[in-house]
């Protein structure tokens, strides 16, 4: 080792002091929200629904489509629940002999989907039967699919400001133990965040 | 699951070096927090989503905010109110780590440089840039930065002698 690097080597052996803890937490508040920005990336939908390089390339991956599809199906068997033209064939302009309705014995000889699913052949008088008594609380939870960073967006009269997304999946489920019944809801839901920056 | 944001440990590994730096760059010693919170918060806000922020982007942001308050109105009536105090260049280094009298003497040695020779050297050596994002911070070409720190190491040799023992900084030598 020659005098240059041992001379290199004494400076670095030299530290510089360290950051006051007070200076921190004003490091902190400064930051506000956009200091939480990189601790918010945690799906852990499995690695998989992480594997595209773009950072808004996998929302719509495998099991984010499964989750979401499944969440359509129980939007739409609640956006139809007492509809008088599927009941009873009459209020339409489809006379009741054309269209097929499915019963519930029908519906418990298939195998598709368990029997007590509310999307088979559960009709709404079973339904609210099962309504009353013997629900316990709903368990709702709130589960990050994704986020994308959508770059820099002007805002009219105010200063740029950096644009993310967040994906979310809030999925509700209400059991009822003495029938042995579930319903569970999924709503997909996004929230958008604006960071402000200021420009040099 | 408990989560920390990621920049606190990019703060942690990079935050000494950064407020060493903006001492030499801040006219005021006191301004130095100051102009590290305000550059990393700047570029965080553009770039912390990714978690891995360049600590190049932070030493420019450092410089060119320095140079900017240097000349702002308002920085001035800022500092009016401030009580500054007195501080050199030993005074930004860990003194309980700073055990040898060679190492003493180096840390004199350093403050004596120039102050253009002090930054690259500060750059170079305690925030672990290359030649080339040295040139980028502050503005120079690649061999004017290389020189520059030939220079300093030069003069550092001249005045600290290895010959200099790495004791205990006022024991006397023949004790």
């Amino acid at each position: 080792m020659n005098e240059t690097e041992q001379l290199e080597k004494a400076l670095e052996s030299l530290r510089p002091k360290e950051p006051s803890a007070d200076f921190e937490r004003r490091v902190e508040e400064a930051l506000g929200d956009s200091g939480q920005l990189a601790v918010s990336r945690l799906p852990e939908l499995g690695s998989e629904s992480r594997c595209a390089s773009a950072p808004r390339g996998n929302l719509f991956s495998i099991p984010a489509f499964f989750l979401l599809g499944a969440a359509a199906l129980v939007a739409l068997f609640f956006s139809f629940p007492s509809s008088p033209s599927l009941q009873s064939g009459t209020g339409s302009g489809i006379p009741a002999d054309t269209i097929e309705l499915p019963t519930p014995d029908m519906a418990q000889d298939s195998h598709a989907v368990a029997d007590d699913s509310p999307i088979n052949g559960v009709s709404t008088e079973e339904l609210s039967a099962m309504s009353g008594a013997g629900w316990e609380e709903p368990q709702a939870q709130q589960i990050p699919i994704d986020f994308s960073d959508e770059g820099i967006v002007e805002r009219p009269g105010m200063s740029p400001a950096r644009q993310y997304r967040y994906h979310y999946l809030d999925e509700t489920i209400w059991v009822n133990p003495g029938t042995n019944t579930f319903i569970r809801s999924s709503v997909p839901r996004q929230e958008t965040l604006l960071i402000g920056l200021e420009p040099f | 699951m408990k989560t920390e944001p990621i920049w606190k440990a990019w703060f942690a590994k990079h935050g000494a070096k950064l407020l060493l730096f903006a001492r030499q760059q801040a006219r005021y010693p006191d301004d130095a927090e100051d102009l590290v919170q305000e550059a990393f918060v700047r570029i965080w806000r553009l770039y912390g989503h990714t978690g891995e922020v360049s600590p190049t982007l932070v030493y420019r942001a450092i410089r060119r905010l320095a140079i900017d308050w240097a000349r702002s109105l308002d920085r001035r009536k800022v500092r009016e109110k401030k009580v500054y105090t007195e501080s050199s260049f030993v005074d930004f280094f860990d003194r309980s780590l700073e055990k040898g009298e060679r190492r003493t003497a180096l840390l004199h040695a350093v403050e004596r440089l120039p102050p253009e020779q002090k930054e690259v050297l500060t750059l170079k050596i305690w925030a672990e840039l290359t030649f080339d994002e040295i040139a980028r911070t502050l503005d120079l070409s690649h061999n004017t930065v290389a020189s520059r720190y030939r220079y300093a190491l030069g003069k550092l040799k001249e005045w600290v002698p290895p010959s200099l023992e790495d004791r205990p900084a006022g024991k006397p030598r023949n004790s």
